[in-house]
């Protein structure tokens, strides 16, 4: 897992919850702690934290995933402004994930390892969007869509399909798109 | 939390924190050194393949772009001995040796390493270079004299040698080259460096795919000139032969005309003669005969000036109608006597305008198939011969119809070629060149010819010609070519210039029976002695003559002072090639009679001659 996740970790708890419950964090989940982004650090240390964070707030680990990709949007937006650049609407960014947000990070970061979202568009217009990976944080990806919903200032519904965690092949997000303003719809 | 926590303890978790922090700083900075590192070897591995790719761009003899890459790949790792080795073969049969370019080879304490790397011949996967074959990579050998498969390890370990790499140098899948590199001092991989070489392999590569491309192009050129060359001598070859034949024909037509002009003259004065009907027969045998030879070496020399391209049409002013009139109404008689009827239509288009042609090639495209037609046409049959106009004003059509049974669809074609014949052409006789010169007059006369069947289904001949029409309209039907009529009045002086003695006889028989004086010289020199000695109407001159020829003959007399010059000179001769004509008439002839002799022609001449002479005694 990049460093980068673990800094955005460590800088949404210490936002919501104060830097002494990341400290906390840290030291229940038995973890080095000494994040760089430019480092590559080992999924369990991930692991390990979300569970600590689980188990601080008596909350399960898709919770806790989805409320981190949640709020880590407008800090992901502050820090890498340039991937959210010509963006007005929630489905363009998300559409671009593949080709223009994962290739930008790649540029970061060369050995990145990023998921591939297979996209595609329903009859009606949602977006359908499969997600298939070792890690299971499916529930980070959808805290993120909807994140950057919120950042976009539309209201999307998300629906999660199917998951692997109730023993689906692979996940499968719906997203509902906001209804456009001034009847424009986005191409 | 904070709230319970010992002040002591905030202060133990603050200090964690720092040296959390403070250590992700270092890893910061470690990758960031390690990255710059990285990227630092990337550029120089880069600058390597640049300076390498830059030569085997610009050179392409592989021999010289090796030694560059040797050079700098050596000075880049700064090992001291480096060698080209050189694949030949393929699959089981390939093996590498050393192609003798070096580094380092001067070095006395690598000797015993260059002269065992020269003496060995890698096949298989042996040694560090069938292994760079094999697998089409660069190796890396940290310890020479660990390595199970480096047959050289004991000799480089002796030279000092202790860790090497090497390289294919590829073209496609193929390696056909392998460079090696030693160094005296042992040292681990470097990745960058093998994934840098195989880069610098394939830049190799390409300059032997060139050099190859180039001798391949090169091979082909020297085949295509070699073939230019063999084509051009052969063309010469062809030329010779053309030339000969042309000469051949010449001479042969000479000489076969020479004797021809005696049968045909003496049959046809003996044919004249009071004779019994059995003796009459005979004589009109060895007539027709020779006009049928006559007709046949006529056709060859027509065919071999065709085949030989030099055919070229005449432009006189000529009316078709008349013409067409003329060439039915000569074979009227020969049809009738066959109980064959022959007509001529004429389209309503076609007027008495006069038209540009070679009124030569168009009356013998006609006799041509005409000759045919009757030779097709059963007893009791119709020949119809048609003129019609073109869609283009600028050309006329031809149709001769007969009743014979046409060339069958598959011969079409075939027939206008010469010697190629149906087989019903074969029993009705001929030479198999009749259609073949129709073809090359209708060529010379920017027309087509082709056989096929009318609207009624019967056998039909047809040919077009070029005749741009010309202002005038003719005056009257072509007068005929030469009067048949004997000469009349006064006797007429007459030399004869003629080597060939049945020849001089032929004259004598066929003048014999004119109010005429013959003398017969044997030589041009005779003549030109015998216009000076005599007053003459008419001078016969052959061409081909022992001491003086004719041509000279004439010549000498035109150049005479006095009266002897004008007199009237006609050649009668054996040599009537267009060229030759026009030297006679260069030389101051008054006109040509070809030989054999056509007695019309010859009386004609005589005729004429009379005319001048009673002109010049009026006046």
């Amino acid at each position: 897992m990049k460093g980068i996740v673990f800094n955005l970790l460590e800088d949404v708890v210490s936002e919501h919850h104060g830097p002494e419950t990341w400290d906390a964090l840290v030291e229940a989940s038995g973890v080095s702690g000494h994040y760089t982004s430019l480092g590559n650090y080992p999924d369990s240390d991930i692991e390990a934290l979300v569970a600590a964070a689980c188990a601080a707030l008596s909350l399960d680990r898709s919770t806790v995933l989805r409320w981190f990709g949640l709020n880590a949007m407008p800090l992901l937006a502050e820090r890498y402004p340039t991937l959210f650049e010509g963006h007005t609407t929630t489905k363009t960014f998300v559409d671009g994930v593949n080709d223009v947000i994962h290739a930008e990070v790649r540029k970061l970061y060369p050995d990145a390892v990023c998921p591939h979202f297979r996209l595609s568009e329903a009859p009606e217009g949602d977006l359908l969007m499969d997600y298939q990976s070792v890690r299971r944080m499916c529930a980070l990806a959808e805290g993120f869509v909807v994140g950057a919903g919120a950042y976009f200032g539309e209201d999307i519904g998300f629906t999660h399909e199917a998951c692997v965690d109730h023993g689906d092949r692979a996940c499968v997000f719906r997203i509902r798109w906001a209804p456009a303003l001034g009847g424009a719809k986005a191409a | 939390m904070e709230a319970d926590e010992s002040l002591e303890s905030i202060k133990a978790r603050y200090e964690r924190r720092l040296a959390r922090e403070r250590q992700a700083r270092l890893d910061a900075e470690s990758i960031a050194e390690t990255q710059t590192t990285a990227l630092y070897h990337q550029k120089r591995y880069l600058e390597l393949i640049e300076s390498i790719t830059a030569v085997a761009n610009l050179d392409n003899d592989p021999h010289v772009v090796f030694r560059h890459a040797l050079d700098r790949i050596a000075a880049f790792v700064d090992w001291p001995i480096a060698h080209v080795l050189i694949v030949t073969g393929r699959g089981g049969r390939r093996r590498i040796a050393s192609g003798s370019i070096w580094l380092g080879q001067d070095r006395p304490e690598a000797a015993p390493f260059v002269r065992a790397s020269e003496a060995i011949v890698f096949k298989g996967s042996v040694g560090l270079p069938g292994r760079v074959c094999d697998r089409r990579r660069a190796i890396w050998i940290e310890s020479l004299v660990a390595d199970p498969n480096f047959p050289r390890a004991q000799v480089a370990y002796d030279c000092g040698l202790r860790t090497g790499f090497a390289f294919p140098v590829l073209v496609g899948e193929e390696a056909v080259a392998i460079l090696e590199f030693y160094s005296t001092r042992p040292s681990p991989p470097d990745t960058g460096l093998l994934h840098a070489l195989e880069q610098i392999g394939l830049q190799l590569g390409r300059v032997v795919e060139r050099q190859r491309a180039d001798l391949a192009m090169k091979k082909q050129n020297r085949a295509l000139v070699r073939l230019a060359k063999e084509a051009a001598a052969q063309a010469q070859v062809a030329e010779a032969a053309s030339r000969a034949k042309s000469q051949f024909l010449a001479v042969t037509s000479h000489e076969i005309r020479t004797p021809l002009n005696a049968v045909l003259g003496m049959a046809q004065v003996l044919s004249q003669r009071p004779l019994s009907p059995d003796d009459l027969e005979m004589a009109q045998g060895i007539r027709d005969s020779g006009e049928m030879l006559l007709r046949l070496l006529n056709a060859v020399l027509d065919y071999s000036r065709i085949d030989a391209g030099t055919v070229e049409a005449r432009a006189e002013p000529v009316n078709i109608k008349g013409l067409a009139a003329q060439a039915v109404r000569l074979w009227t008689s020969r049809s009738q006597e066959m109980g064959v009827r022959l007509r001529l239509e004429v389209g309503d288009q076609v007027g008495d305008e006069l038209r540009l042609v070679d009124p030569g090639k168009i009356e013998q495209t006609l006799v041509n198939l005409l000759s045919n037609a009757l030779k097709f046409s059963p007893d009791g049959s119709e020949i119809i011969v048609r003129l019609m106009a073109d869609d283009d004003p600028t050309r006329l059509r031809f149709e001769v119809i007969d009743g014979g049974p046409g060339v069958p669809e598959a011969d079409r074609n075939r027939i206008f070629e010469a010697f190629e014949q149906t087989a019903d052409g074969r029993r009705a006789g001929g030479g198999g060149l009749g259609l073949a010169i129709c073809r090359g007059n209708v060529e010379a006369l920017e027309g087509r010819i082709h056989t096929d069947r009318d609207e009624q289904g019967r056998s039909r001949f047809c040919f077009t010609f070029t005749g741009p029409p010309t202002d005038g309209v003719a005056a009257s039907a072509p007068q005929p070519l030469v009067s048949t009529e004997r000469p009349a009045g006064k006797t007429l002086r007459i030399l004869a210039a003629e080597d060939n003695a049945a020849n001089r006889r032929v004259l004598e028989l066929l003048l014999g029976q004119l109010e005429v004086r013959l003398v017969c010289v044997e030589d041009g020199r005779q003549a030109v002695e015998a216009v000076q000695s005599q007053a003459f109407d008419l001078v016969l001159m052959d061409a081909n003559m022992p001491v003086m020829s004719g041509i000279e003959a004439v010549r000498a007399i035109r150049a005479l002072g006095g009266a002897y010059r004008d007199v009237p000179i006609q050649m009668l001769t054996a040599n009537v090639f267009d060229d030759d004509i026009q030297a006679y008439l260069a030389a101051g002839v008054d006109g040509v009679l070809r030989k054999p002799i056509e007695v019309p022609s010859l009386y004609a001449a005589i005729a004429a001659a009379g005319e001048v002479r009673d002109l010049k005694s009026a006046a």
